[in-house]
C-alpha cells in the first residue's frame, strides 16, 4: 500500500530522502503545471516549484497533520510564485521600456489586467492553446492561481480558498473574474 | 429578467455542486428564468474543459534532471538545530561544571603567587657564602677538622662541638 502525502511528510520531517523524493515524484507534474501557468516561464517555474519542494524538506515538521498535504504544499507555491512575480516586477516594468523584441518576447504581461490590445493580444491570433495561454497571462496573479487550481488539481472554492489565503466568496470572485477576462479576451480577437 | 441580479460568481460553484442548498435553489430558480445565465454556464463549462486540456499539454522537463538538481539543492541544506528545552537538572549541572571550571582556572592563575619565591640563580661565589653561613659551627672548629681523615673520623666529627680547638702551633704537620 502506497503511504499517504500525509505520512511521507511525517518521515521527511525525520530527514528521509527516500520519502521525500517519492513525495516529489508523486506532485513534480502538477507543481510544474501550476508554477508554468502563474509564472508563464519554463526555467522560473522549474526553479521556483523546486523551492516550494525545498521547502517542504526544510519545513516538514511544521507540517499540521489535521490538514491535508495537497493545500498546505499549494499554498507553498503560489505563494513563492505570486512573490517571484512581484520581485521582478520592477524587472518587466524596466524590460518593457527597453522595447518587446528586446525583451524576453515569452514573458507574458502581468498585474494588473491589460485592456488595451498589444503584443499579448496578438499572440491569441496563434492556435487555439496558444490563444489560451495568452489569455490566461492577462490575469492577475491570484485570478490565474484560482483558475489553474480550479481546472488542473479539480480544488473547490474553499479550497482555492484556502491556498489563496482568503475566504471562499473572495475565491469565488477571484474565478468568476478570472472566467469573464479569459472569455472577453478570446472574443476580442 | 430586468431588474434582477445575475448570481454570476456563483455559477461555477453552482455547476461543481458546492452551493448550500438554499443558495443552491436559489440560483437554481434563477437559471429556471434567465437564457443569458444558462448560456453563461455552459460556455463557462467549455472555456474550462479547454482549459484543461491546454494545462495537461504543458511541456515538462525531464524529470530525472529535475530532480537531480532539486537533491543538489537539499544537500546543500543545513542540518536542523536541536530543540532547545528547559530542563533545570542540566541547567544546574552545567552552571556548577561552569563554575567549577571557573574556580579551576582562576586557582591555575593564580598558582605563581601562593608558591615560595624560587630562590635566584647563584654563582660560585654566593654559594660558598651561602654554605659558610649554614655550617658555621664546622667552620669554627676548623683547626680539628683539618688534622683528622675525614673516613676513619666519623665520631670525632659528629663530637666536634664537644672538643676544644687545638692550638695551630701544635700541629705537628704543619711545616
Amino acid at each position: 500500500m502506497e503511504p499517504s502525502d500525509e505520512e511521507l511528510c511525517r518521515r521527511i520531517a525525520a530527514r528521509d530522502t527516500q520519502a521525500f523524493e517519492l513525495l516529489v515524484e508523486r506532485h513534480q507534474a502538477a507543481a510544474y503545471r501550476l508554477a508554468r501557468s502563474i509564472l508563464g516561464h519554463d526555467e522560473d517555474a522549474r526553479d521556483i516549484s523546486q523551492e516550494a519542494f525545498l521547502r517542504v524538506y526544510q519545513a516538514a515538521e511544521q507540517f499540521d497533520a489535521r490538514s491535508r498535504f495537497s493545500t498546505w504544499f499549494h499554498r507553498i507555491l503560489v505563494n513563492l510564485c505570486i512573490d517571484h512575480q512581484r520581485r521582478g516586477k520592477w524587472w518587466r516594468k524596466f524590460v518593457s521600456l527597453v522595447g518587446p523584441g528586446e525583451a524576453e518576447d515569452d514573458q507574458p504581461a502581468l498585474d494588473p489586467p491589460s485592456q488595451a490590445p498589444g503584443p499579448d493580444l496578438e499572440a491569441i491570433r496563434g492556435q487555439s492553446g496558444a490563444r489560451l495561454r495568452a489569455a490566461l497571462a492577462l490575469l492577475s496573479p491570484n485570478q490565474r492561481a484560482a483558475v489553474t487550481l480550479l481546472v488542473q488539481e479539480d480544488l473547490s472554492s474553499k479550497e482555492i480558498a484556502a491556498v489563496l489565503n482568503c475566504s471562499e466568496s473572495t475565491a469565488r470572485v477571484h474565478l468568476h473574474r478570472a472566467i469573464t477576462q479569459l472569455r472577453k479576451t478570446l472574443k476580442e480577437e | 429578467m430586468l431588474g434582477r441580479s445575475h448570481p454570476e460568481a456563483e455559477l461555477i460553484a453552482y455547476s461543481r455542486g458546492e452551493l448550500r442548498p438554499a443558495a443552491r435553489d436559489r440560483v437554481a430558480r434563477h437559471l429556471h428564468g434567465c437564457a443569458r445565465c444558462r448560456a453563461s454556464v455552459a460556455a463557462c463549462a467549455r472555456l474550462l474543459s479547454e482549459l484543461g486540456r491546454e494545462l495537461e499539454r504543458t511541456p515538462l522537463p525531464d524529470w530525472q534532471i529535475y530532480r537531480a538538481q532539486l537533491m543538489q539543492k537539499v544537500a546543500q541544506v543545513p542540518p536542523p538545530a536541536p530543540p532547545r528545552r528547559w530542563r533545570p537538572a542540566l541547567a544546574w549541572s552545567s552552571l556548577g561544571a561552569a563554575a567549577l571550571a571557573t574556580a579551576t582556572l582562576l586557582l591555575t592563575l593564580n598558582l605563581p603567587r601562593l608558591r615560595p619565591p624560587a630562590p635566584p640563580p647563584m654563582d660560585q661565589l654566593s654559594l660558598q657564602e651561602a654554605m659558610a653561613d649554614t655550617d658555621v659551627d664546622l667552620l669554627r672548629a676548623y683547626p680539628v677538622l683539618e688534622h683528622l681523615d675525614l673516613i676513619e673520623n666519623y665520631d670525632v666529627i659528629s663530637r666536634l662541638d664537644e672538643l676544644s680547638p687545638a692550638p695551630t702551633s701544635a700541629n705537628p704537620n704543619r711545616s
